[in-house]
């Protein structure tokens, strides 16, 4: 308990810290246009409450955003979780498909920006095609790797009481392979998000991305900062969401630790 | 929300993220054959090649999608530092390739020297670890890229900028694998090494790093992507410079055989420096034998 | 060596090793969310003589492992204290040696490697602790397998290498925890019988040894400690009065070693039976 305390007044010291730092480098600067310190920034996230202007636009961007990274993270889940499971389990779709999902997965998602700034445009359809090619491969990856490591004492378990294929499936490789399923999920939200905050960011007129861009472009580095905020918080309020759920599915699941210091 | 956040992070979303990386692989131990595996790489181009020309040829504007061979005419075009005439004053690919590799090993470096102390310290120690996770888990879970425009405003589009940038990218990777290699050792090993009498110091080098080392490793190998990620984020959305810089002006200027080369020269970039390690991290940690299931 | 003496002769009469009132608890979370303390050893009383063998048996989960890493000093006791060669024990001592259930070897290190490492935490010069692992290597007869790595030899022969470790350091005491539960049954025998030549006759060792088999302690032990469960005490001290070089010869043939097996596992069966939660099984009784 004591020991839980101090380490929580030191967390609040390094809060405490890193705001002093902030304003200090803000001052020094001394360019609010530019670079915003906390004071100015808590203000202009006050007005994003408080002035229905900015309230508006922000609940805009916001919707924009969130719709690109629904659609594209449930792209990435349709089409991710079947990947998955067919190279975990079969060693033809390993055997083509993992050098692909490999390679794919390795190429800097900002790679994909110039691609799609060409074939979709500075569309929402770019940013939602954006964050489902960078978030699908974490979700193959996660669920590929599951599925290939379920102990094969399960699945013989299961063939001792004549499972068809389907039954090993649902009821074995599945379950057994939820916990993997869920940290696949969990990576893939916040690569999801990422993916549409940069191609937004780079198409600079859509969402929160583009808002935040185009203010920092038009010197209101204050609310820029405010909405990094905003999004910062959504980000992670949506993480927690899906961390309470994966929690829910696999309260089986045991973790175990070494005794620390 | 102090005490809620770090809960998000408990099983780490590097450790199953490394977990879910190393149980993939080109040299995997299931059983196929290396013959097998190049027979169903080049079947596999081939139809990835067709379907390019396909589209391509579907398109019908190479201004939008430009086929195979031209995209492979203008990689080779760049490698000689030939850039298109409307695309003048675009740096010379040498030049680029240079540049965006200094930002990624100076990224990465930082990232190395700063992450693992932290990670190892905050994997030993609780009261560390109430400190560190709270800031790793609320940072992993914001897409850095929303701080771009942050540090371009506030330290100038620079080199310096885009270092930073790399590093923050790569960092938070490190630090998470490496907490978890030291958090998840096994407990049997620590004992080992108090009833032997081991200083902290003998603790930390001969058992806790070497039992850590490959979740230490493999969080490295995925930090330089990130690092490459960030880099080229940093190129591409401020200096236009280096390679990302390049991307965007032949984007921009319609030489689109150009820019998907560029996009080719930073894919491959990718790819060799996040799987050839992968060979590299089976052969060295052969002591950490896994069980895998036998499939169909 | 020493061989041609019989353990008894062995025998010191001054204790190594005394264990005076060790009690330990643990708080143990409910599955309603509260905290209860489970009491897991109270009042554990005993001593060892140099040169003995000595085991602690008791019914699975009754806390011998937490009893000997209290020894060891990798726990502390609420209550009580350990006197080891004359000093309390606080932190593991240095000349005590463990080995462990799961082994604990460094999968990363050589069969060498792994047995130098308690000389190396010491400083000891590298030519001189080589030396001194191959001995142990040679004693252990793992000669040839210096250079593999952990996961590339047996069960058998990992533990043969955990126990070359301990007696690298030359330990005045060799603590076991359940050594060999993890091995099989006909491994286990070779083990057991090894052991005893090395800690009776090649390096003699003041032995405690931790385990849940009867007929393992009765083999091994000039003295058997029984533990009680909830919480853990000692109940009783049994004697092995068998001939010496017990390796030479067929004991498990001997009357005296039928006699003291049911004897241990009469006492086992009823701590078993009567705290172990299993109630009552005898039809007669209500």
């Amino acid at each position: 308990m004591d020991r839980k305390l101090q380490s929580n007044l030191i967390l609040a010291a390094t809060v405490v810290l890193f705001i002093l730092t902030w304003w200090y480098a803000a001052a020094v600067k001394n360019q609010t246009q530019l670079f915003a310190g906390p004071i100015q920034t808590a203000q202009a996230f006050a007005q994003v409450f408080t002035n229905p202007t900015i309230s508006s636009q922000v609940v805009t961007a916001l919707q924009v955003t969130l719709v690109s990274v629904f659609y594209g993270f449930a792209l990435a889940i349709v089409v991710g979780i079947p990947i998955g499971f067919l190279m975990g389990r079969y060693v033809v779709a390993d055997l083509l498909l993992d050098p692909w999902v490999n390679a794919w997965y390795s190429i800097p998602a900002v790679a994909f920006v110039p691609l799609m700034m060409n074939w979709t445009g500075l569309t929402s359809t770019s940013t939602v095609l954006i964050a489902f090619l960078i978030s699908v491969f974490s979700i193959i990856i996660s669920v590929y790797g599951g599925v290939k490591n379920t102990s094969s004492s399960l699945v013989e378990t299961a063939r001792a009481y004549n499972a068809s294929e389907g039954q090993v499936m649902t009821k074995v490789i599945f379950p057994a392979s939820l916990p993997n399923i869920m940290v696949g999920l969990r990576l893939g939200l916040i690569r999801a998000i990422e993916g549409v905050i940069i191609a937004e960011m780079f198409f600079a007129a859509l969402g929160l991305g583009g808002m935040i861009d185009f203010s920092a472009d038009h010197l209101d580095s204050a609310l820029s900062d405010a909405l990094i905020v905003v999004l910062a918080i959504v980000s992670i309020a949506l993480s927690l969401a899906l961390k309470l759920l994966s929690n829910k599915a696999i309260a089986w699941k045991e973790s175990e630790s070494i005794h620390r210091l | 929300m102090v005490l809620l956040i770090p809960k998000s992070l408990e099983e780490g979303e590097g450790l199953p993220e490394a977990e879910a990386e190393t149980a993939t692989g080109i040299e995997n131990p299931s059983g196929i054959s290396f013959q097998k595996k190049l027979i169903a790489f080049i079947v596999s181009f081939s139809v990835f090649l067709l379907l390019w020309q396909l589209v391509a040829n579907e398109s019908g504007n190479s201004l939008i999608v430009a086929g195979p061979l031209p995209v492979f005419q203008s990689l080779v075009n760049l490698l000689q530092n030939h850039i298109p005439l409307i695309a003048r004053g675009a740096e010379t690919a040498d030049s680029a390739i240079l540049e965006t590799l200094e930002v990624i090993v100076l990224g990465f470096a930082l990232s190395v020297v700063v992450g693992i102390p932290i990670g190892i310290a905050a994997g030993l120690y609780r009261s560390v670890e109430g400190v560190v996770e709270p800031w790793v888990s609320v940072v992993y879970s914001i897409p850095i890229v929303a701080l771009v425009p942050v540090i371009y405003y506030g330290i100038g589009a620079s080199f310096t900028a885009d270092v930073l940038i790399a590093f923050l990218f790569s960092v938070f990777t490190i630090i998470i694998n490496t907490q978890n290699g030291v958090r998840y050792m096994s407990n049997s090993l620590a004992e080992v090494g108090r009833t032997y009498g081991a200083t902290s110091w003998q603790f930390i080098t001969k058992i806790v790093v070497p039992a850590s080392t490959p979740d230490m490793v493999t969080g490295m190998r995925i930090a330089v992507g990130r690092a490459i990620l960030g880099a080229v984020l940093a190129e591409a959305l401020i200096g236009e410079t280096g390679l990302g810089g390049l991307m965007m002006i032949f984007q921009a200027t319609f030489s689109t055989s150009y820019m998907m080369a560029a996009v080719v020269l930073i894919a491959i970039m990718g790819i060799l420096v996040l799987q050839v390690p992968k060979i590299l991290e089976h052969r060295l940690f052969k002591w950490k034998e896994t069980e895998r299931l036998a499939r169909m | 060596m020493q061989s041609q003496e019989s353990p008894s002769e062995l025998l010191s009469s001054e204790p190594i090793l005394r264990v005076e009132g060790v009690a330990k608890s643990f708080p143990k979370r409910q599955s309603g969310g509260k905290e209860e303390i489970i009491k897991v050893l109270e009042d554990v009383n005993f001593e060892l003589k140099g040169g003995s063998f000595t085991s602690i048996i008791g019914p699975s989960g009754c806390g011998k492992t937490t009893l000997l890493r209290i020894v060891d000093g990798l726990l502390k006791p609420d209550a009580g204290r350990v006197i080891f060669n004359g000093e309390v024990v606080t932190t593991p001592p240095t000349r005590m040696g463990f080995v462990f259930q799961q082994f604990g070897l460094l999968p990363w290190r050589s069969v060498l490697k792994n047995v130098e490492f308690g000389l190396e935490l010491r400083g000891t010069d590298p030519e001189e602790r080589k030396e001194i692992a191959q001995k142990y290597i040679d004693i252990v007869g793992l000669r040839g397998y210096e250079n593999n790595y952990v996961h590339e030899i047996s069960a058998g022969m990992q533990q043969r290498v955990g126990l070359a470790r301990a007696l690298s350091i030359d330990p005045d005491v060799l603590l076991m925890d359940e050594p060999f539960a993890s091995i099989d049954m006909q491994t286990r025998e070779i083990l057991q019988r090894q052991l005893l030549q090395i800690v009776k006759a090649s390096v003699p060792k003041t032995t405690l040894f931790v385990t849940h088999n009867v007929d393992e302690a009765v083999y091994l032990s000039d003295e058997i400690l029984l533990l009680g469960t909830h919480p853990a005490k000692v109940r009783e001290v049994v004697k092995v009065e068998l001939p010496p070089k017990r390796w030479t010869y067929d004991l498990r043939s001997q009357q005296e070693y039928t006699r003291l097996r049911q004897k241990i596992w009469k006492f086992l069966e009823k701590e078993i039976m009567e705290r172990g939660g299993f109630g009552s099984f005898d039809p007669q009784e209500p």
